[in-house]
């Protein structure tokens, strides 16, 4: 019955729309809006991948070119080119893992005013932050990092990790690099409850870090006093420490000791945003009234 | 004329709201200024000029020269793109495009003038700064048709910039969604920021006829230096500007005639 009837009507409505036209628009909006949903979650992974490609990109040739008067096996600074390409490429992809938004969420949660419902919440704020940073990691570990490392392991010539062993210690410290750059990305966050806006200190924080933590180059390539600055800080051992175990620039028995340093650091800096934490609470009562 | 001095109503507007709170506004130019240090200090600890002397023969000078020529067309560009990243959000998607029509202005131009990224003001300086400083260690001494240059191309460069984000933010009158490809396009800009002969064939292809950025900083800085081969692609520069702004207008004005209203 049913399908009697529409025979006539398809008639008379092909009368009116071409067909072809109508299937086209139909169709098309089906292919339009399916492709829209592709782009609004898986895009923003895609290009992230393109992104940590073309920083791997830059470096890639500005350290070719470093060696290019170089004979094949010189060493820069204790670093082969073989050696150097690994460092900046597992350097972008541990630094996929690691990283964390923390310090923009505090932001946003301030300029927004939800802070204070977060007080209210018999949760521990800065503990709900991290473990959310944490769900966020465990997510990129998926759909970020994997292919991030597919591609850049495809493109260039990476060098396996020294042995089983100092992979295994690297996995760990990258672990620790999280939880300090978390501490790290929380105290800059509380500035939000002083500053009217802190974006130029969360770009000054992130080019900082960058920096410092022997991303973009190995400590051996800072001068003698910038070095003795950097043995200070906390920031080496985010990057520099972690890259050095994966290379194997550590002897394996000496690993545990970069892992207690790390957690030195991390117990240090948590300790810190603690003290900056008890304060923002404060001025934040104060502005309440 | 009138026109003019309404966009110039539209900065004196906005510089007003902005300096409200001063010492916010100080804050972010000095956390700018150490930005702009930071991205140099990559290149001053890696040229050290004894264990790297040169990246590929090019010298940290040569190096630090480009970079702050790039600093010039950056911060032209940083000035006057905040809006573009949020094109999408703010304009198409919130329906604020809506107010801009109404006007009887250029709408491109009233969505740039509306905001503005002062603080980059910091990173002009530094560029400034660094392009007299390498210049002279490298000998160069500077004549009124070299500062005539700087000025054509550091503008040209920073119309190229943002030509190339203005398209970008066109595509949202199409998907009503940010594609998300901002970041990625200005991660670009870094390639063009260092001599382009370190790259290889592909890269150097995109950069000069894709995403134009060699023609941000190195070719037009290859004036001042004495290499040749690169003559024709650097006095090439303004021409480039104009391409890219025409590119950019008609993708314009094309987004615009297919913007839909949120009806709200």
């Amino acid at each position: 019955m049913a399908k009697a009837s529409t025979g006539p009507m398809s008639v008379q409505a092909a009368d009116r729309v071409d067909p072809i036209r109508r299937a086209k628009s139909v169709y098309g909006a089906v292919i339009r809006n399916a492709f829209l949903d592709m782009l609004a979650y898986r895009l923003r992974y895609f290009t992230g991948i393109i992104t940590y490609l073309l920083f791997v990109s830059v470096h890639y040739f500005i350290w070719t070119a470093v060696f290019a008067a170089r004979e094949s096996n010189a060493t820069i600074n204790g670093f082969t080119l073989p050696e150097m390409v690994t460092y900046v490429s597992i350097g972008w992809i541990a630094r996929s893992l690691y990283f964390s938004n923390i310090d923009y969420e505090i932001n946003e949660l301030v300029r927004s005013g939800q802070v204070s419902v977060y007080l209210l919440r018999p949760v521990n704020f800065h503990l709900l932050l991290v473990a959310q940073a944490a769900g966020e990691t465990l997510f990129r570990l998926l759909f970020f990092t994997v292919p991030i490392s597919g591609v850049i392991l495809w493109l260039f010539p990476v060098e396996l990790p020294a042995s089983l062993g100092h992979f295994a210690w690297f996995l760990a410290a990258t672990v620790m690099s999280f939880l300090i750059l978390a501490e790290v990305n929380f105290i800059t966050g509380l500035c939000a409850f002083w500053f009217k806006s802190i974006d130029g200190v969360m770009r000054a924080k992130y080019f900082l870090v960058q920096i410092l933590s022997g991303l973009l180059l190995p400590l051996s390539f800072f001068p003698g006093w910038l070095q003795t600055v950097v043995e200070l800080l906390p920031f080496k051992t985010i990057s520099y420490l972690p890259l050095q175990l994966y290379l194997g620039k550590v002897p394996l028995d000496e690993a545990p000791t970069v892992l207690f340093e790390q957690l030195c650091w991390w117990v240090a800096l948590g300790m810190l945003s603690y003290f900056v934490w008890r304060r923002a609470v404060r001025v934040l009562t104060l502005q309440g009234g | 004329m009138r026109t003019l001095s309404i966009y110039g109503s539209y900065f004196n507007q906005f510089l007003m709201s902005r300096l409200a709170y001063k010492w916010d506004f100080f804050a972010s130019l000095i956390a700018n200024i150490v930005v702009t240090l930071s991205g140099l200090l990559f290149i001053v600890l890696l040229i050290d000029g004894e264990a790297v002397p040169s990246l590929q023969g090019w010298t940290r000078e040569e190096v630090l020269f480009i970079y702050g020529y790039s600093m010039i067309s950056l911060a032209l560009f940083n000035t006057l793109s905040p809006n573009l990243y949020r094109f999408g959000d703010k304009y198409v998607i919130e329906g604020q495009f809506d107010r801009v029509l109404l006007r009887p202005l250029n709408t491109l131009c009233q969505v740039l003038f509306e905001s503005f990224n002062l603080e980059s003001v910091g990173s002009l300086f530094v560029g400034i700064w660094l392009i007299f400083y390498t210049g002279a260690s490298l000998g160069m001494e500077f004549g009124a048709l070299d500062y005539l240059w700087l000025l054509v191309s550091g503008i040209s460069g920073g119309i190229i910039l943002t030509s190339v984000f203005v398209l970008l933010a066109s595509l949202s009158f199409h998907f009503q969604d940010r594609l998300g490809i901002g970041a990625p396009v200005y991660n670009l800009i870094n390639f063009g920021r260092y001599p382009l002969p370190i790259f290889n064939n592909v890269v150097q292809f995109v950069l000069k006829w894709v995403v134009p950025f060699a023609f941000v900083a190195f070719f037009p800085a290859t004036h001042f230096f004495s290499r040749p081969g690169f003559e024709f692609f650097c006095y090439f520069t303004p021409g480039m500007a104009a391409i890219c702004l025409l590119v950019a207008a008609l993708a314009w004005t094309y987004g615009v005639s297919k913007y839909t209203s949120t009806g709200s």
